[in-house]
């Protein structure tokens, strides 16, 4: 026999102890699984109660799993949340990620003086922090990481306040001229409009021509003639109407063809802003632009906006002769406005993911000193066990729900309060883990 | 509340009162079938299992007398499924389609070495215990999951909700931590 097939075989005669825990492990509701042994029973009561909203209406797990138990759980904003540091070590890892003793962890500030407290975890999500060795606690204010971060957060800062001027002015002035442009097309020709009451006027013309006819007033030739008169005035009208509607498509789109580049330049300024600061233009940055911007359509957004109802009805009533009162340039400013923010809320996310993500492994660090909290290092990033075995990646932290840090955290966890009240949750990843956290 | 079936189960068995196996099958019923569908992706072959495996703790239970049946069942399925497995494809060369068998045998290449060193089984063994005894919740949860449950990959990684490259990954340093541990032991060398 081979000696896997006597190491598989010898696994069959396990300790029953550590057996059972295993079957009554799996049997367990997923949120009692793993939470760590040095809890008190007090505060696994005290976590269970908090956390009962989010896990009540989810089923119970059974044995075998059961694939519906693999839901995770919304996010959502939560006060305070919990930090776990495995300070300790894991027995299973390599020697390289032995962890430092508690006393020799720098990691700056509150944040330290957090980890040398011991209070049981009680919060319904937690902070995950994963540190790796102490060469690179020691070196958490990286030069390198650091001038990356800040080179990317000076162009959030700097240069795109240059670009957000530069939009507001273009973008302004594009969208007045095509929702205009677009307000006369709809009068004039859209939907039949002048079009339309041509044609009527040109039939009600000739109707009285054709029933002269009828009463014998007026002779064949003369009804002739006067329907190649209607024809050539149809034609006219037509010929007039084609020419305006392309006229109106050539300004419509020119005008959004240059709001869509002033949008690019918007963007592709960050773009190469992020590319500068990396040293290169990455898939990284693609993915985020698309995923931040990918589906936007400033006409389309501006069109559906409240400013832009109100800006038709003041062109209309600027058209029927009523004194407008909405200003239209103070309508399409103040949208444009709003957009802005929304803008740059979305690429602060970028610049903030990307500054959590400056190291090339998947590592993620910021720096927040001007947060009022003073931690050295906070952030987030998936809990994945490659970001620390490959290259040279020391440190993991990581925001989780509080189903995924009791599934995560190991026995020889302590927790401690941490109060993030000032920052917010957002986003996850595609895997349900990664969470980014934004000041409010 | 499980100790209690357990010792009802146990008592029926030493009274050979055969309501004993109704009982072990609604408890414990799922978990024995469980294993032995991953070993053999089939229900027909699981459902059989079941039926070996009550048929050993029949036999088996008195004279022994498990602290845990749970534990004992789970033991005897795995054993029954695992011998099972090997003797069909003794016969056939090859595994039942989607067995998760072939991929943990494949992982545990690097265990091929253990030979290299005089290591009794019932050391081997008491050295597993160890090691597992030592291993974080998480870790332990994943390492038995996967070589004794012969759970699949993906499933592990869903359930504790981690990635596959990180269960993965903790298979991969735990195996050399056990190696480690026996080296550091004596009972193998570097």
């Amino acid at each position: 026999m081979s000696d896997r097939n006597r190491f598989i075989d010898l696994m069959g005669d396990i300790d029953p102890e550590l057996l059972r825990e295993h079957i009554e492990y799996k049997k367990r509701p997923s949120f009692i699984r793993m939470l760590p042994s040095a809890v008190s029973a007090a505060a696994v009561i005290l976590a269970a109660v908090i956390a009962i909203p989010f896990f009540i209406s989810r089923p119970d797990s059974s044995y075998p799993p059961d694939s519906s138990d693999q839901v995770t759980t919304a996010v959502e904003p939560v006060e305070r949340l919990v930090l776990y540091s495995e300070l300790s070590g894991v027995p299973a890892y390599d020697e390289d990620y032995t962890l430092p003793a508690d006393g020799e962890v720098r990691i700056g500030g509150e944040l330290e003086a957090a980890l040398a407290s011991d209070v049981a975890p009680d919060a319904a999500y937690a902070l995950v922090l994963r540190v790796g060795s102490s060469e690179y606690l020691n070196n958490i204010s990286n030069p390198i990481l650091a001038e990356k971060a800040n080179k990317i957060m000076s162009i959030n800062e700097e240069e795109i306040a240059v670009f957000k001027e530069k939009f507001m002015a273009e973008a302004a002035a594009h969208l007045r001229i095509i929702t205009e442009a677009d307000f006369e097309y709809r009068k004039n020709i859209g939907n039949g409009g002048s079009v339309r009451e041509g044609i009527n006027k040109i039939n009600e013309k000739y109707d009285e021509i054709i029933k002269s006819h009828m009463l014998g007033e007026i002779s064949n030739d003369e009804l002739n003639k006067a329907m190649q008169a209607k024809y050539d005035e149809l034609s006219a009208l037509t010929e007039n109407y084609l020419t305006a509607h392309k006229e109106f498509q050539a300004q419509y789109f020119s005008h959004l063809e240059k709001l869509d580049l002033v949008y690019l330049q918007y963007i592709n300024s960050l773009k190469d802003g992020l590319a500068s600061a990396y040293g290169e233009y990455n898939s990284d940055i693609y993915q985020i632009l698309d995923k931040y911007f990918g589906g936007d359509n400033i006409y389309g957004l501006w069109a559906s906006s409240r400013e832009y109802q109100q800006y038709w009805a003041a062109l209309e009533n600027r058209e029927n002769g009523i004194a407008v009162e909405a200003d239209p340039e103070s309508l399409v400013r103040s949208w444009l406005e709003e957009y802005d923010q929304t803008l740059t809320k979305k690429m602060r996310n970028i610049i903030d993911w990307k500054v959590f993500s400056v190291d090339t492994n998947g590592m993620v660090t910021k720096h927040l000193s001007d947060s009022g909290i003073d931690y050295s290092l906070l952030a987030v990033k998936t809990v994945s066990e490659e970001n620390i075995v490959t290259n040279d990646t020391d440190c993991v932290i990581a925001i989780m729900t509080k189903e995924q840090i009791e599934t995560f955290n190991a026995p020889e966890t302590v927790g401690v309060e941490l109060d993030l009240a000032p920052f917010d949750w957002q986003d996850e990843d595609s895997d349900g883990i990664v969470y980014s956290l934004q000041r409010k | 509340m499980k100790n209690s079936i357990d010792d009802i189960i146990i008592k029926l068995l030493f009274d050979r009162d055969e309501t004993a196996l109704e009982k072990i099958q609604t408890e414990y019923g799922q978990l024995i079938k469980y294993i032995a569908f991953n070993l053999f992706k089939n229900s027909d072959v699981a459902e059989e299992c079941l039926n070996d495996t009550l048929l050993d703790i029949w036999n088996s239970i008195p004279p022994n007398k498990p602290v845990s049946v749970s534990s004992y069942a789970a033991m005897l399925a795995r054993r029954r499924a695992i011998d099972r497995l090997r003797k069909e494809h003794a016969e056939k060369r090859i595994y039942p389609g989607n067995s998760v068998y072939p991929d943990v045998y494949g992982e545990l290449a690097d265990m091929d070495d253990l030979s290299e060193t005089v290591i009794e089984g019932i050391e081997l063994s008491r050295q597993i215990n160890l090691f597992l005894g030592g291993l974080s919740g998480t870790n332990r949860e994943i390492f038995i999951s996967r070589y004794f449950d012969f759970e699949e990959l993906d499933s592990i990684s869903k359930r504790l909700r981690i990635s596959k490259n990180s269960v993965n990954t903790r298979l991969f340093r735990m195996k050399n931590a056990f190696k480690k541990q026996l080296t550091e032991g004596g009972y193998r060398d570097e």
